[in-house]
């Protein structure tokens, strides 16, 4: 499922320290989740570190935090991590709104960017 | 023998009626006896029967006639007695001739001392018999040998303490038998007899008593005349009548002057009692302070024959604080001006603490004067005072002092006690008049504040223009039961109240109040009107004096321009359309709160430039009493008035007449249809739903140049409509509402199950939408519709958000 004009998912798997680096361009919402879902979660459960860049999501509300939860714990459970990269002021401010930057690790950058891309 | 006259006496208070009675009746009962013997015996018994004391028991233990008889004339045995207690002895002899007395012996003749004769005069065994002799002009000579001239003189002897006095011998008697006073009286009848009649008394004789005794004595004498016949009786007689003129003369003389001075005292005592009543009557009539207080200081003045007065008197504000303020009499009040207020000195502070009553003959002589610094008495250019009164002035239900009144006369001794009844009594009056006046006020104020309280705050409503107008009674202080309310609701729905509680004053204005409360309670839960009044009701149901409330209750939703409502007993509405058409709406919809139980409720369109107006009866009622020509009346100058209420106050005015006897309150409500943006999405189930509600969102809050909410817009929007398609699978629309103040979004669905945010554990992949809303929403909340339920948020506009340059 999922509306290709909603949301675009491009995966490098050449970061560094062998970290898969999602790009999401797109909203997430109950209509768009399943496809990162689909996409994200083979990667999560390979124990690799897992980095999203948000840098392109232009919304994501409860149902793109729920999905993201998700993606965390299922990373969690396989021992690698899952890293958020770049949220634009609207996802940030949605992720502060239910306290999950306690749970997620957020960086303003990409690895090996060094601030390159700083909000 | 015959009674003529068996009315008795008190002893202490014998006046010139009883002694005129009295008096006639011995004369009688003598002249009625067959002989002196029997004479004698019916006056003791008549003097003892006649007198009592206040309580009209009996008060002569012992009432005692004596005669005198020449020493020819005792029997043998009196003669043997008189020979063996005085001696050999020819002189004429005092004899018992009767007794009247409690105890049966002292009335025995043949007791010892019936026997015992006396020759007069002899002042060792009867004093007062002496004492008496001398009263009558006799000569102690003339007594004991000579003969009795019979003139008719008289004479009382009064012994007002019997206790110890020298004129009663036998103190033993005294004591024993609690004898206060002795009276005796007598006089000489033709032949030479002399006689003379004591009374003991077991209650004090007042001198005043005694006196009236002459003139019985007189009578007595009369009655015995009747038994003594021949030459000498007849103008004895009419000495005796003579006699008895002049004593009656005299004593009407001196009875009628004390009764005139006795008058004239009554009647100053009744023009003060008058005067006061007057005085008081209009005091306590006036609940104007100022006018009361200047009323009550003129009075007092002229009452006291003062040369000036003044009333200092203390007052409360509204913060709490006591100020004293004074009117004056009889001066300018410029003779005052640069003085301060007198303080609690010596000779102030009886009146100002409310000691009591401060009346001297001159001031400048009491010692509480001249000591207080920084004047020692009075100030350089006060205006001279000797004679000085003053009296304070305290409430009689709290006894608190609420001033003095003070009088002043430049000369000494000018106020007598009657000038201090004169001014207690007005003081007395003007502290009912005060406190009256105040708790009035305080009454007033608390009705008029309570009124004003209850008053609401119109919101600023965009696109309706709303007039209220609220205009207690024109008659009476007390405030009304009516009331009106203008709610601001969620999603720029605005619901308007109009109620009336039967009955005025406090109890009916703290009805209103509860009542008022509950309905703004129950429309902030964003209930149906239907369900608005039907909570209402069963509250007035369990509130005390909640009896009978009529409310009229309408919701106007701008989102589809309708106008929703309820009615309990309360009068129509008037509604107007755009093109000025007036029709009555909510007419005999419900029963008033606390009476019914169901509520009916209705809609209709309510299109930019329709006009509601709500009223309480006051308005309708006044004209001829017949409240459908008052709402014709109504209805007529609404639709003839310009649409914007301008003319609304000349219409009320118009049909009240500025007569109104209940309070009028009037809501008027002009849909002026500007300053409001709505937009409407239908909404899918599909997977885009909540994206096409994004940017259905975004496009418009651009287009209402709202663009720096959109972020918190579409997010929220975002989440009610992921909530509407995920959980109940029926999602109806998407509504947006601004106007200048707010930012309103809502979803509708038909699951009428109600939202409630779920705490989210961090690890939770659920629970987290409401949050969201209620962390970029000012407020949200739900409101149950006909199927269902609508989810609203609302985002309070600032002043920098409305961009767009047409609002």
């Amino acid at each position: 499922m999922g509306d290709p004009e909603l949301l675009t998912i491009t995966v490098d798997e050449r970061g560094p320290d062998r970290a898969a680096v999602v790009v999401v361009d797109g909203q997430l919402d109950f209509g768009t989740t399943p496809h990162l879902l689909r996409v994200a979660t083979p990667l999560t459960e390979s124990a690799r570190p897992v980095v999203l860049d948000l840098a392109a999501v232009s919304f994501c509300d409860s149902s793109g935090l729920s999905a993201l939860v998700r993606l965390h714990k299922s990373a969690a459970a396989a021992g690698g991590s899952l890293t958020l990269a770049r949220p634009r002021p609207q996802v940030a401010a949605t992720i502060a709104a239910t306290a999950l930057d306690r749970l997620f690790t957020i960086r303003a950058t990409l690895p090996g960017d060094d601030g390159a891309g700083s909000r | 023998m015959s009674r003529p006259d068996a009315r008795t006496y008190d002893i202490a208070r014998f006046g010139l009626s009883d002694m005129v009675r009295t008096t006639a009746d011995l004369r009688r009962r003598a002249e009625e006896a067959p002989d002196f013997a029997a004479a004698v015996e019916s006056l003791v018994r008549g003097l003892r029967d006649s007198f009592t004391d206040a309580a009209g028991a009996p008060v002569l233990p012992l009432v005692r006639l004596y005669t005198t008889r020449d020493h020819a004339e005792l029997t043998p045995r009196q003669r043997a007695h008189v020979a063996r207690h005085h001696g050999e002895t020819d002189a004429r002899c005092l004899v018992l001739a009767a007794s009247a007395g409690e105890l049966p012996a002292w009335n025995d003749p043949g007791t010892a001392r019936w026997s015992r004769i006396i020759p007069v005069p002899s002042p060792s065994t009867l004093p007062m018999v002496a004492a008496m002799a001398s009263r009558l002009g006799l000569a102690i000579d003339d007594v004991i040998s000579g003969p009795l001239p019979g003139s008719g003189g008289f004479g009382v002897v009064h012994v007002p303490d019997a206790l110890g006095s020298a004129f009663v011998p036998d103190q033993r008697f005294v004591v024993e038998h609690g004898i206060a006073s002795v009276v005796g009286f007598g006089g000489v009848l033709p032949g030479g007899t002399a006689f003379c009649v004591l009374l003991f008394s077991r209650v004090a004789v007042p001198a005043e008593t005694a006196e009236q005794f002459q003139a019985v004595s007189i009578g007595v004498r009369v009655g015995l005349l009747a038994h003594f016949r021949g030459d000498a009786s007849l103008p004895a007689e009419r000495d005796a009548v003579r006699a008895h003129l002049a004593v009656l003369e005299e004593a009407s003389r001196r009875q009628a002057t004390a009764l005139e001075q006795a008058v004239a005292r009554l009647r100053a005592e009744a023009d003060l009692v008058d005067s006061l009543q007057v005085v008081g009557r209009r005091l306590t009539a006036q609940l104007d302070i100022d006018t009361l207080v200047q009323d009550a200081t003129d009075a007092a003045t002229k009452a006291t024959g003062a040369a000036f007065g003044a009333f200092f008197y203390n007052l409360v504000n509204d913060y709490g604080e006591s100020y004293t303020l004074f009117t004056l009499s009889g001066v300018p009040r410029s003779a005052f001006e640069r003085f301060p207020m007198p303080r609690n000195t010596g000779v102030f502070a009886p009146t100002f603490k409310g000691v009591g009553t401060v009346r001297s003959a001159d001031i400048t002589a009491d010692e509480r004067y001249g000591h207080n610094p920084p004047y020692r008495g009075m100030p350089e250019g006060h205006l001279p005072v000797r004679s000085y009164l003053a009296v304070p002035v305290v409430s009689p239900s709290s006894g608190e002092v609420l001033g003095g009144f003070f009088f002043g006369h430049p000369e000494p001794g000018r106020f007598t006690g009657r000038h201090e009844a004169l001014a207690e009594g007005i003081a007395g009056y003007s502290a009912i008049a005060l406190d009256n006046a105040r708790l009035f006020a305080r009454q007033r104020t608390m009705a008029t504040e309570l009124a004003r309280s209850m008053l609401p705050t119109i919101p600023e409503t965009p696109g309706l223009r709303v007039l209220s107008r609220y205009l207690p009674a024109a008659t009476g202080a007390e405030v009304g039961g009516d009331w009106f309310d203008v709610i601001a609701l969620p999603v720029g729905r605005t619901a308007f109240v109009i109620g009336d509680v039967a009955g005025r004053g406090v109890a009916a204005a703290a009805v209103m109040g509860q009542i008022r409360t509950a309905v703004r309670s129950y429309a902030l839960l964003d209930l149906p009107p239907s369900e608005v009044l039907r909570h209402a009701s069963e509250l007035a149901m369990a509130t005390p004096d909640a009896d009978f409330i009529t409310c009229l209750y309408a919701v106007h939703d701008p989102a589809d321009d309708t106008l929703a409502f309820a009615g309990a007993g309360h009068l129509p509405a008037v509604h107007l359309t755009p093109d000025g058409a007036a029709r009555l709406i909510a007419e005999t919809m419900g029963m008033p709160l606390g009476v019914g139980t169901v509520f009916t409720q209705r809609q209709v369109a309510f299109p930019p430039g329709s006009r509601l107006v709500l009223y309480t009866d006051g308005l309708v009622e006044t004209r001829g009493g017949h409240l459908p020509d008052g709402v014709d009346a109504l209805v007529r100058g609404l639709a003839e008035m310009p649409p914007d209420g301008s003319a609304l106050d000349a219409l009320i005015a118009d049909l009240t007449g500025g007569r109104h006897e209940d309070d009028v309150a009037v809501l008027h409500v002009h849909h002026t249809g500007t300053h409001r943006r709505v937009a409407t999405l239908p909404l899918t189930t599909d997977s885009a739903a909540a994206a096409t509600a994004r940017r259905f969102t975004a496009e418009h809050l651009a287009a209402w140049g709202l663009g720096p909410l959109v972020d918190r817009a579409v997010t929220i929007a975002s989440e009610l409509v992921t909530n509407a398609v995920r959980h109940t699978g029926r999602p109806t629309t998407l509504r947006l509402h601004a106007d200048r103040s707010r930012l309103a979004m809502g979803v509708g669905d038909r699951d009428p199950t109600v939202p409630h945010p779920i705490p989210a554990a961090p690890t939770d992949e659920h629970h987290r939408g409401l949050h969201i809303v209620e962390s970029f929403a000012t407020r949200w909340g739900t409101r149950p519709t006909a199927d269902g339920k609508v989810v609203w948020a609302e985002i309070l506009l600032h002043r920098d958000h409305t961009l767009d340059e047409t609002w």
